[in-house]
């Protein structure tokens, strides 16, 4: 599962038979190593002695630095992109958006933990409502789908077998499309798009600029990592190296981001 | 001739057996660690991994040890020899049921030889010459010297009720009871002394958090390194051992005393693995806090104990016969 999932005009495939079987079989074992973690976090006096009152960066200086995700939310500000913007769907699921009024390392580690929990809550509804109304996994139009009807082959990887008899040998079309898909492309019209998910991590953004063609003209991917590790030098400042490890750890950037 | 075989082969037969259980006390522990982190530990190497200490003993004793060239090398070399000479050598008064070396100031001998092993950190850190593992090295030999005088006073209190530093007496003091049901706050600030002693978690902060390499030992690479490794966790074992002697000892097993070792050994093996267990559970000290925790949290009770425990024997008249 990586992210060519997600493709343009829907998903790859299908789910494999019996996913909502295993998935509702894993979610109280999810419950349950969530509760561990909780009873041994929580109420632990090293864990706060190391992270209450670290790592501060309240609410004014979250704004000034522009701090979106976790840090802001244990700043107290109650802002989720799925809730102010809503996206793919997440207005008609029912979840609460967590915030804690301290706005040191503690406060974050509580609002991921909760946040673990409201997931939870945000898949089983999912199961439901996929259930309920399956709807299609890629969109009709075969200029623009890109389907793939994954199989372990014998080396291991690709598509299924059934998928490449009818590229290549049944229907000419299937092979046109299939040649253009991945030599071009699809030609998007002139314009420029600025579209924000809410990541763990943050508010992950990505613009595109097109000016017609196959290929973008400009595409910047704004990494919450990257716009929240500017606050380590605010958050850092006057406090121990020690603290600053848990800090920056609070912060919690990928730096993969960081580089892009 | 036959003097220097005896003399030769006594401390042998204790010290092989020793460094044996120190490799396989490695393997437990990253078994341990690893079922209590949901995988499996180190299972490839022989049955359920059994070879794994073999594998890891070849590989640091086939490597090249490199030496920093601006170090002092006098220093830097003695400091490993060292650790393990000591953490081998105390072993020598632990009645295991009958020591090599029955002392009469067995338990001052003990105290002395941890407080020498002070010395081997600060010269490996020193001798370095690499800022992270000199300040690796003052962090962890303030550590280890502010934890031996609780140490030193919860011995001194146990050795009140016992009369005498003779381990021996320990066997006869605890045949009625454990000491560990008379002296309880005592044998929970020894157990967390002993953690801070060894530089186990939470109190690694020497081995861990030091700019995340290994604190003082940080220059040395692979023989020298594997001297550190043994002699730390020779010394794990070694104040396990002493726990059990001192609070928990197997001399009621008056009808089988041949029981007296396999019971010894089962004791510190249960309190070396919650040695393992807290390491797997808890998050790291900071430095203050880990001071903090013994100047200002154990150090007055301790000393409030030493004194109940001088007073009330006095009081019942129980004072042991000192000898």
């Amino acid at each position: 599962m990586n992210h060519a999932y997600i493709r343009p005009g829907g998903v790859a495939q299908d789910f494999p038979e019996g996913w909502n079987t295993s998935l509702q079989d894993d979610i109280p074992l999810l419950a349950k190593g969530i509760k561990e973690l909780e009873d041994l976090l929580n109420e632990n006096p090293i864990v706060k002695g190391r992270m209450v009152g670290i790592g501060i960066l309240d609410l004014t200086g979250c704004m000034a630095l522009g701090i979106t995700g976790p840090m802001l939310r244990s700043a107290g500000l109650p802002y989720d992109l799925r809730k102010n913007a809503p996206y793919c769907g997440y207005e008609e699921f029912d979840f609460d958006v967590i915030t804690w009024d301290t706005a040191d390392a503690y406060g974050r580690l509580r609002v991921r933990i909760e946040e673990m929990k409201q997931s939870l809550r945000i898949v089983e509804q999912c199961i439901s409502k996929l259930l309920d109304s399956p709807g299609p996994v890629m969109v009709a139009d075969k200029k623009i789908a890109w389907p793939a009807q994954l199989s372990l082959g014998p080396d291991g990887q690709g598509n299924s077998l059934a998928h490449i008899r009818e590229i290549m040998g049944e229907s000419m079309e299937a092979l046109i499309h299939h040649f253009k898909l991945v030599t071009e492309g699809f030609r998007v019209p002139p314009g420029q798009v600025y579209v924000a998910v809410e990541s763990a991590k943050g508010e992950l953004g990505c613009h595109l600029v097109s000016d017609g063609g196959t290929r973008p003209y400009r595409a910047h991917f704004r990494d919450p990592g990257f716009n929240n590790l500017q606050a380590v030098a605010a958050v850092v400042e006057g406090g121990n190296v020690a603290d600053a490890i848990v800090a920056v750890a609070s912060i919690d950037p990928v730096m993969g981001g960081v580089d892009r | 001739m036959k003097a220097l075989l005896s003399n030769l082969m006594s401390p042998l037969m204790y010290m092989i057996p020793v460094l044996i259980a120190v490799a396989f006390f490695t393997l437990i522990e990253r078994k341990t660690l690893g079922y209590m982190q949901l995988r499996k530990g180190p299972n490839i190497v022989g049955p359920c991994g059994l070879l794994q200490p073999v594998a890891d003993g070849v590989k640091l004793f086939i490597k090249e040890p490199v030496y920093p060239s601006n170090s002092s090398t006098m220093l830097f070399t003695l400091s490993p020899i060292l650790a393990l000479l000591l953490s081998l050598s105390v072993w020598l008064p632990l009645p295991l049921p009958f020591p090599l070396a029955d002392l009469n100031l067995g338990l001052l001998f003990l105290i002395s030889m941890s407080s020498f092993m002070v010395y081997s950190i600060l010269w490996s850190g020193w001798a370095s010459n690499s800022k992270y593992a000199l300040v690796g090295a003052l962090r962890a030999v303030a550590q280890t010297i502010s934890y031996e005088v609780t140490l030193g006073i919860i011995l001194l209190s146990l050795i009140l009720f016992s009369g005498g530093f003779n381990m021996q007496t320990f066997m006869t003091t605890q045949e009625p009871a454990y000491l560990m049901f008379s002296s309880w706050p005592l044998m929970m600030m020894w157990y967390i002394s002993t953690l801070a002693e060894t530089n186990r978690a939470p109190f690694d902060l020497s081995e861990g958090e030091s700019e995340l390499v290994s604190g003082f030992n940080v220059e040395y690479a692979a023989g020298p390194f594997a001297l550190f490794f043994l002699a730390e966790y020779a010394n794990i074992l070694m104040m396990n051992t002493l726990t059990t002697i001192l609070f928990l000892n197997p001399s009621h097993i008056n009808n089988t005393p041949e029981l007296f070792s396999l019971s010894l050994v089962s004791k510190m093996m249960l309190l070396s693995v919650g040695f393992l267990w807290i390491r797997a559970s808890y998050p790291r000290f900071r430095y203050d806090q880990l001071m903090h925790l013994l100047w200002k949290n154990f150090l007055p009770i301790t000393l409030a104990m030493c004194l109940w425990h001088m007073s009330m024997p006095t009081a019942f008249s129980g004072l042991p016969p000192m000898l």
